[in-house]
């Protein structure tokens, strides 16, 4: 459905995104992660025919981004980042405007094509409304509308949940999920939870390059490799840490200082897979130190994300 | 024909926001204190020479009305303009609604075609009331119509030129008040620019006054109707319609 090839573009000089491929199957929803500035924004707005990209082409429901941007813009709807709507419109007007311009022409099929969309996205109530009296939740919905009134295959989110609150982040992402099915949606985001939540799979960008593809399991089981322990002990720090570099297999030892009471708190990552708990608490013991807790961390999308956006 | 859903648009946005009606009546107040100035002294004047014969027949209400309610309501046009043309490609810029409206399966040229038309009918209602009141004289004063026709026509050649000028500055820039700045200062200078042609020597004299907004709207009122102002006109508006849409183009390819 969604199909870029060798995507680059450059601002002057700076490089915005570099060689981005990437594959979108008919009904997917792909999450496309990354901090700021990796370069989400310009994959979304290469794909809606909105900037060129240097070299490299997409093709959107069979058609190239270059040759029939017109049947491309046809077949999406697109959610800018920032949401801007106009205004000074009401939410009635705004989305005929949207209808015309989208092809719906026909006054009974607009009519039942904006009342459906207002349905689906629960913003009925406020059609005679203003746009900037709206809260921003509901300005949100309108966007989304606005995106879903022609009924287009392929949806394109840019960070549609950003500056929301949290219930009505609930609610948007339900209303992306109960939009999935039959259309394939691309969103972009930084909010790790919510793509692991809604999203099948994910792409994480990073500086412009794509650094992973996958399913959210699939990232999570491949980089499990190494585990991580977080341990509370009682006593000298340096006696800590003389006893937790005796125990083999461990790869770091990070300790934070005791304020008061001589309560260290570790984090100890250990070598490939294994979990050394067993080991960790009988050579504490043994020696004499108190242990408070010990914990044993899994890898979340968070830590991924991290992992594969910051330079070792 | 999908131009004309932007048109509708952005008339839309003109009568809502009330910067359209503020600039009509703006116009039809300074037009209405000019058309009641010009006809109270064609009266005076008129009655003045009532009991000579020769000088009363001579007197023109084309001369002494029309042509000089034409030329202020060009200067009028001229400062209210930019008012109405900078806010049609700042303003989508400023909001980010740009990005909508270039994402819709619509043509530049649509885009570019509904502002131009949405424009200059705000300018067409405006400049339309000033020319009903002159029918109101009607039943006392034997105005020439073709000649007031050929008068509005040449103003709205003219205000098709500034209106083309406006939107080629408001597509450049995110900011409104620079593009009525600027748009006000380069419409100023190509109406004044004919009057350095007498000192420019005969060698470049002809040329100032060729690229003048003021000298090819001059013949108008006067009722006279040249293929040359309106091919200048004709082609002003092309050309400046022909560098935004290249502005267009080129900025979504630089982002």
């Amino acid at each position: 459905m969604i199909e870029a090839k060798n995507l680059t573009k450059y601002y002057g000089k700076t490089r915005a995104i570099e060689n981005v491929s990437f594959f979108v199957e008919k009904g997917e929803i792909v999450g496309l992660l990354g901090p700021n500035a990796a370069g989400k924004t310009t994959i979304m707005r290469i794909l809606t025919c909105f900037l060129p990209p240097n070299s490299g082409t997409a093709k959107i429901n069979g058609y190239d981004i270059f040759e029939n941007p017109f049947e491309v813009q046809k077949s999406i709807g697109y959610l800018p980042e920032r949401n801007p709507l106009y205004e000074e419109f009401t939410v009635g007007e705004f989305l005929n405007f949207v209808c015309e311009t989208k092809g719906i022409r026909k006054k009974d099929e607009k009519i039942k094509r904006i009342s459906k969309v207002m349905e689906e996205c629960g913003i009925s109530d406020v059609k005679n409304k203003l746009i900037n009296k709206l809260s921003k939740g509901y300005r949100q919905r309108v966007g989304i509308a606005q995106a879903l009134v022609n009924d287009p295959p392929v949806l394109i989110l840019d960070e549609p949940t950003i500056g929301l609150d949290p219930k009505q982040i609930i609610e948007t992402r339900n209303l992306i999920k109960n939009l999935s099915g039959k259309r394939t949606i691309l969103l972009s985001s930084h909010i790790l939870p919510e793509v692991s939540m809604v999203c099948e799979r994910v792409i994480i960008i990073n500086e412009g390059k794509i650094v992973a593809t996958d399913t959210v399991e699939n990232l999570t089981a491949k980089l499990k490799g190494a585990l991580e322990i977080y341990l509370e002990i009682e006593g000298e720090i340096e006696k800590v840490k003389k006893v937790l570099e005796e125990i083999d297999g461990i790869k770091s030892i990070s300790i934070i200082p005791p304020k008061k009471e001589k309560i260290n708190k570790c984090l100890v990552i250990t070598e490939k897979g294994k979990d050394l708990r067993k080991e960790i608490s009988t050579k504490i013991v043994t020696n004499g130190l108190g242990l408070l807790e010990i914990t044993l961390r899994e890898m979340t999308l968070e830590d991924i994300f991290l992992k594969l956006t910051t330079k070792e | 024909m999908r131009w004309y859903y932007v048109l509708k648009k952005e008339l839309k946005s003109y009568f809502i926001s009330p910067i359209a009606y503020v600039v009509i009546l703006i116009f039809n107040i300074i037009s209405g204190f000019i058309f009641y100035a010009l006809s109270a002294y064609y009266s005076i004047i008129s009655m003045r020479y009532s009991e000579y014969p020769y000088p009363y027949f001579t007197l023109s209400p084309n001369e002494m009305i029309t042509r000089p309610l034409f030329h202020n309501m060009a200067v009028t046009s001229l400062f209210l303009l930019p008012l109405l043309t900078m806010r049609l490609f700042s303003e989508e810029k400023r909001l980010g609604t740009i990005e909508l409206l270039f994402t819709y399966p619509l043509k530049d040229s649509d885009i570019y075609l509904g502002k131009l038309i949405a424009c200059l009918s705000v300018f067409f209602i405006m400049t339309l009331i000033p020319v009903l009141y002159i029918f109101t004289l009607e039943k006392w004063v034997d105005f020439d119509k073709l000649v007031i026709l050929n008068s509005y026509l040449g103003l709205v050649l003219l205000g098709a030129s500034f209106i083309s000028i406006g939107i080629l500055i408001s597509s450049l820039t995110e900011s409104q008040l620079i593009a009525a700045v600027i748009t006000f200062g380069i419409s100023l200078l190509f109406w004044i620019i004919g009057w350095i042609s007498e000192i420019a020597g005969p060698k470049y004299s002809n040329f100032f006054d060729f690229i003048s907004l003021y000298s090819h709207y001059e013949n108008f009122p006067k009722g006279i109707l040249d293929t040359r102002d309106l091919i200048f006109y004709l082609s002003v508006c092309l050309l400046f319609s022909f560098l935004t849409l290249r502005i267009l183009i080129s900025k979504k390819y630089r982002g």
